[in-house]
């Protein structure tokens, strides 16, 4: 059957085109229900793991669902018994350190996932260490002094200063996006990097490193208090850890990996300063900026920090749908365009063999770019899933391939078999 | 056409994977505990001295009477509480759920004591609470008693109502004066219990420290007088401080209570701040006792 999209052939009983993962069954053209990444989820559903850590299958992401709600429920009792030292540490670093082993789990960008990574990690650490310090420490201690001093038991909001709420939730939110956006910009201009995947990932990590960091420095009085162990405001100290630990975290890194993703651009290269990025990275910080204005005005009405814990979440829901649209609308159309202009056989990152799908365990065609079963594009499979497809690790624009790279399959063959098959 | 390469099948796809289930769960699990250790030590390698509170003075006395140092107790508060007050000036202090607009009641007078609520053509709070800035000392009159409330030089007001009026320093130093009619027999010290719940509330002020509440000595037509000196961790949203400050509460002789609380963040630099804060007890409790 041709494919009405991209006019090539598949199988009979290919539910998806081979090469642009086009729905070839009636009813979903458009393919607006299958996320490409993760076929098992629909594009507009709220899956924090698949979404940012696109390179798991349906299985390994459940072994990260199972592991953050193991620590999560272990931080929040640390919380509940007042350790607010360890708590609000572990707290800070249980996203960026899931991620950390995410990258190892898939062995993103071969050798290179320690010292990159770790690499982003420390350098946009240490900047927003500075930011911070120099936010909250060194110029505008005043002004934060205000919202400490000036409380919904002060006065109400009527106390509130408006030029500290500018600083702290629109100022501080822009500064922390460049900031935030700057080594993980450097990373993806990397030839070697310029998936929009790699995007999505450095801007995750960049922003959840940098929200570790941020937090170590404006709750860093709870490491320096008189008592180790609180028993007052327990259900507040709550709300706060599963803000920083959760809201907070994914924010920063769901809206940097927007922004990063998008300079980083659908096809091979990097499409870099374009209006794009910056529409983007104006998205980013408008969520930021919303998510802190509202933190700010909800902690003058009773119940004020559950309140902006669930603004927050709400913030988090739209960011996450965000990511998934924008990653299906660029494996699709980058598909759509290879396919536009080959038959996928110089196409590196589409499979060179075939193999078999990790994501449903069918069988993946030569040259193909999705699962002709469950629509999942191979963009997303991890690296030794790509190794398995004959495709070299590092997607695009670089020389060399790994030592290990199977050897090209003859260029003219231009049609896909299934099921060890017949030429269609 | 050459026949295509095919792969030999994974018997899983965690094959695809350098790490098993409970390899990742189990590196995650690892990895937090690890960091919330290192948490905890730093909770105990930074834990500082305690600040030192033996800043109670005696108001009247031009801050030159220092009263004995005071200990502060435990987590929560060692203040007594009597619950089953039903003192009328609990319920007029500022509660948590207090979100009242800002009054345009009240006035700073620069250099001058007003001696009634009417303005005095010096600059009132603005809306939204940014500070009016005098050009030097003055006093603001709180509206409901008639009470002036003396504001040192460089000092702002960010908000006031008939109760109540909030200054700052713009540097982390804070006072709130607030003043009602009450049953003149009725003791600072109680009232100052009674109020503390309102006045630091537990879900904001965590690890709330309170010394014992301390009876000063009346003077000019305060009848009672009393005040608590305590420290806490505020937090929010967005960040947490360590505070330290003080509550001082009068009640003169015609019932007429009034409040003033100054408090410092961070708690370690309270002891360089008080000093700034002083004349607003002295000279504020001065006024009220009607020695000047």
């Amino acid at each position: 059957m041709a494919c009405p999209t991209c006019s090539s052939v598949n199988p009979e009983v290919a539910t998806y085109c081979y090469r642009c993962g086009t729905t070839l069954r009636a009813g979903d053209a458009k393919r607006q229900g299958t996320y490409a990444v993760q076929s098992a989820e629909g594009v507009t559903q709220f899956a924090v793991i698949s979404t940012v850590m696109p390179h798991t299958s349906r299985h390994s992401a459940d072994n990260y669902r199972w592991a953050m709600i193991l620590a999560g429920t272990l931080i929040l009792a640390t919380t509940a018994l007042g350790l607010l030292p360890i708590a609000i540490a572990a707290a800070a670093f249980l996203v960026p350190l899931a991620y950390l082993v995410y990258i190892d789990d898939v062995n993103l960008w071969e050798e290179a996932p320690t010292a990159v990574v770790v690499g982003l990690f420390i350098a946009t650490g240490a900047l927003a260490v500075l930011i911070s310090m120099f936010f909250f420490e060194w110029v505008f201690d005043g002004q934060w002094a205000s919202f400490v001093g000036g409380t919904r038991a002060r006065g109400g909001i009527s106390s509130m200063s408006f030029s500290a709420l500018l600083i702290f939730a629109v100022l501080l939110p822009v500064v922390a996006e460049v900031a935030k956006n700057l080594f993980a910009v450097l990373l993806a201009s990397r030839p070697e990097f310029d998936d929009m995947i790699d995007g999505l990932t450095f801007g995750v990590a960049a922003g959840t490193a940098y929200a570790a960091f941020e937090t170590c420095v404006v709750y860093s009085s709870v490491f320096t208090a008189q008592d180790f162990r609180t028993t007052d405001g327990i259900s507040t100290w709550l709300v706060v850890v599963a803000n920083v630990m959760v809201v907070k975290s994914l924010i920063y890194g769901t809206a940097t990996g927007i922004a990063v993703a998008s300079y980083s651009g659908k096809g091979e290269g990097y499409d870099g300063f374009t209006p794009a990025y910056f529409a983007n990275f104006g998205l980013a910080v408008v969520a930021n900026v919303a998510y802190w204005l509202g933190v700010r005005l909800l902690a003058y009405v009773p119940f004020g920090n559950a309140l902006g814990l669930i603004w927050g979440f709400l913030i988090l829901i739209a960011l996450v749908i965000k990511i998934r649209m924008m990653l299906q609308v660029a494996l699709l159309e980058a598909a759509v365009e290879a396919a536009a202009k080959g038959d996928g056989s110089d196409d590196r990152r589409s499979t060179y063999v075939e193999t078999y799908c990790p994501e449903c365990e069918n069988l993946l065609l030569t040259n193909a770019s999705f699962c002709i079963v469950c629509g999942t594009s191979v963009r997303s499979s991890s690296v030794r899933a790509r190794r398995a497809m004959g495709m070299p690790a590092v997607p695009a624009g670089v020389g060399a391939a790994p030592p290990d790279t199977p050897a090209l399959p003859p260029a003219e063959e231009d049609a896909p078999q299934a099921d060890g098959g017949a030429e269609q | 056409m050459s026949a295509p390469q095919t792969t030999p099948p994974v018997r899983s796809t965690e094959e695809y994977f350098n790490n098993s289930r409970l390899r990742v769960i189990g590196l995650i699990l690892a990895a937090t505990v690890a960091v919330g250790a290192l948490g905890g030590l730093a909770g105990v390698v930074f834990d500082p001295e305690p600040v030192s509170k033996d800043h109670v003075i005696q108001p009247g006395s031009d801050g030159e009477t220092r009263l004995q140092p005071q200990r502060l107790g435990g987590p929560g508060s060692s203040a007594p509480h009597r619950s089953d007050l039903t003192v009328p000036y609990a319920v007029r202090v500022p509660s948590v759920s207090s979100t009242e607009s800002p009054g345009t009641v009240g006035s700073i007078s620069p250099g001058t004591t007003s001696s009634s609520g009417a303005a005095t053509g010096s600059p009132a709070p603005t809306p939204g609470g940014e500070p009016t800035v005098p050009s030097g000392s003055g006093t603001a009159t709180i509206e409901a008693t008639g009470v002036d409330i003396y504001i040192p030089p460089g000092w702002s007001i960010y908000n006031q109502n008939e109760n109540q009026v909030y200054f700052t320093d713009g540097d982390g130093s804070y006072s709130f004066a607030f003043s009602a009619a009450d049953d003149p027999s009725t003791t600072a010290g109680d009232l100052i219990t009674a109020a503390l719940d309102n006045l630091l509330p537990p879900e904001l002020y965590t690890q709330r420290r309170t010394s014992d509440v301390v009876t000063l000595t009346p003077f000019g037509s305060v009848v009672s007088i009393a005040a608590i000196e305590y420290e806490a961790l505020w937090v929010d949203n967005q960040g947490s401080a360590t505070i330290h400050g003080q509550i001082y509460l009068g009640v003169r002789q015609d019932g007429t209570v009034l409040g003033i609380e100054i408090e410092h963040m961070p708690a370690e630099e309270f002891a360089d701040s008080v000093e700034e804060m002083y004349p607003i007890l002295d000279n504020s409790f001065g006024r009220f006792a009607g020695l000047s």
